[in-house]
């Protein structure tokens, strides 16, 4: 039988939905419009007060936000409470000075929580379960988001953190953790690590949240098969709260959307005109309850597709699809956003022309990245041993920048292969 | 201590990139003394005494080579069994580091030569002159 953290509202009939979805979006424009001048002067260059928007339906009618926005308006600048109400930031991986932080009451952190409950008991959890989180504590949403839904449901909460498998395998089997939580990549990596260890058989996992990067149905069959659990995906943005903006319920087919407190749309990428619903596009959410960082119509860049058939699981709210790329030209590498532009910039301020390709790919279900790099001719000496130090300066700087290790690669100059003058920048070979 | 000019070329690490240079450089006439081929996994830097200097570096420049030209020391050696052992040990106490080290293809009357290079040229010139190690000079390698 399917299990519900919040049935009244996982499966409440449309129409109320809509109306609580209504109301409270009027709500947040007004809150928006009172306490977070940044927007307000966008809609007033949009010609819209608050008394333009009627309803939902007027919700085309909003400027959109973008990561940008969020850049340019570090730190506090869409903030629409002040400090003394707010109790959280995290932040989002990426460059000093570029990083985005939000911020959250607790109120915030209390109705996140309640969306990481409801995905974790989609997933099986009962006060019964040990729930071991390897996401990263911190700044990054992934630790403190799943986290606080596990003691939501009353579950025990190991909150591990990342890294270190062998003190992992130790707790998952000392402590008999029956649900983790992770990226995919981590999964398969620690799926692995218990068949070579050969203690599969004292492993009592039933299931797997796993999220914050891109994975293929075939990587989700790898890992059901070798732990012998259900793997369901999650979903979120830190400037939205974090994990569990929505998550997948037993019939895996789409992540259900806490509509409740998320509105999503799909808009055309380049005429950013709202699409019919099941058509492929760019995904925007409105949040309608966040108090202290509220974003209206914020661009995902992420593209997917919406689904409002009705699911098996009785869940009422709409699905969507596992993001199908971007529309934008960041990477999702070992769950860090990176964006080729940062790499540039290392490049330059170390004397580096920017002439550079950036290859991903996935191996043994982990990611890889090698940066090419041509090399400058006033700075070849001859010297080997210099080429392997210029290599490891401009991998640790990339390192400082982006939180990732990747290999960089110096090549002749001119090796890398052009389109119309400009150097191909990404090669992605990962087969999501 | 006499000091001839070597030839640094940036090559990466494919079939058919060693020979590619080589060709450039027999179209061009010039003739080599030595060669040496240093490399990790991605690229390999091509060492290289040519017979003459000016026209290799030009050649390979316009060719789009990444080359750099330094001085290095060929020292002459005993072509006999502990020849080589002896000097290095002779160079060693006095602390010289030495980077890397190849031979010349040419030898004569009982002598051979290998190319040197160390980290402190100094240190190196200083030991060379002090225990009356012979160095060879253009003319004795063949270079213009």
């Amino acid at each position: 039988m399917e299990r519900y953290f919040q049935e009244e509202i996982e499966c409440m009939n449309r129409d109320k939905l809509k109306e609580l979805q209504n109301e409270r979006f009027l709500k947040q424009v007004q809150n928006v419009w009172d306490n977070v001048p940044y927007y307000k002067k966008k809609m007033k260059d949009a010609g819209l007060t608050p008394s333009d928007i009627k309803s939902l339906d007027d919700l085309h009618k909003l400027p959109f936000l973008t990561k940008d926005d969020l850049r340019e308006t570090y730190p506090y600048g869409l903030f629409a409470r002040p400090i003394k109400d707010c109790v959280r930031i995290h932040s989002t991986s990426g460059t000093t000075g570029r990083r985005v932080v939000a911020g959250y009451t607790q109120h915030d952190i209390d109705l996140w929580n309640d969306c990481t409950a409801r995905a974790l008991v989609a997933a099986g959890a009962t006060k019964d379960d040990v729930v071991q989180v390897c996401y990263g504590y911190g700044l990054f949403t992934g630790g403190a988001g799943l986290d606080g839904g596990s003691h939501k449901v009353g579950c025990l909460t190991i909150p591990m953190s990342s890294g270190n498998t062998s003190r992992q395998l130790q707790f998952m089997t000392d402590l008999g953790s029956t649900i983790i939580c992770c990226t995919p990549s981590y999964a398969a990596y620690l799926a692995e690590s218990i068949h070579e260890a050969g203690i599969r058989d004292k492993i009592k996992l039933k299931a797997g949240i796993f999220g914050a990067e891109a994975w293929s149905e075939g990587m989700r069959e790898t890992i059901e098969d070798m732990l012998g659990i259900k793997a369901h995906d999650i979903y979120g943005l830190t400037e939205l709260s974090g994990p569990g903006v929505s998550y997948e319920c037993n019939a895996q087919e789409g992540m259900h959307i806490n509509e409740d407190h998320f509105i999503a749309e799909i808009i055309d990428p380049d005429t950013l005109e709202p699409l019919p619903m099941g058509s492929k596009g760019e995904l925007v959410f409105t949040s309608i309850t966040k108090e202290a960082f509220p974003l209206l119509r914020y661009r995902t860049k992420d593209i997917c597709i919406l689904n409002d058939e009705p699911c098996s699981c009785g869940r009422t709210h709409i699905r969507m699809s596992k993001p199908m790329g971007r529309s934008d030209d960041m990477l999702i590498i070992k769950g860090v956003n990176v964006f080729p532009s940062q790499i540039e910039s290392v490049l330059i301020e170390k004397g580096y022309q920017p002439n550079y390709q950036i290859v991903v790919d996935r191996v043994k279900n982990s990611d890889t990245c090698e940066v090419k790099v041509e090399m400058p001719s006033d700075k070849f000496t001859g010297e080997l041993t210099r080429l392997n130090r210029m290599e490891k300066e401009l991998s640790d700087a990339i390192k400082n920048m982006l939180g990732i290790r990747v290999k960089v690669r110096l090549v002749a100059p001119r090796s890398i292969e052009r389109s119309e003058g400009k150097a191909k920048r990404v090669i992605d070979n990962r087969k999501i | 201590m006499n000091t001839i000019s070597q030839v640094s070329a940036f090559i990466e690490n494919r079939p058919g990139m060693l020979r590619e240079i080589l060709s450039i450089l027999s179209e061009e006439g010039i003739n080599l003394r030595a060669l040496n081929v240093a490399e990790n996994e991605d690229y390999g830097i091509l060492r290289i005494i040519p017979d003459n200097i000016e026209k290799t570096m030009k050649v390979l420049k316009s060719n789009e080579y990444l080359v750099s030209e330094i001085q290095v020391c060929a020292i002459e050696v005993p072509d006999e069994p502990g020849g080589l052992e002896n000097l290095l040990g002779l160079l060693a106490a006095d602390g010289v580091d030495i980077q890397y080290m190849y031979s010349v293809f040419a030898f004569k009357e009982g002598k051979a030569y290998m190319i040197i290079s160390a980290k402190d040229v100094v240190i190196m010139s200083r030991s060379i002159e002090k225990n009356n190690i012979t160095t060879a000079d253009k003319e004795t390698l063949g270079i213009n």
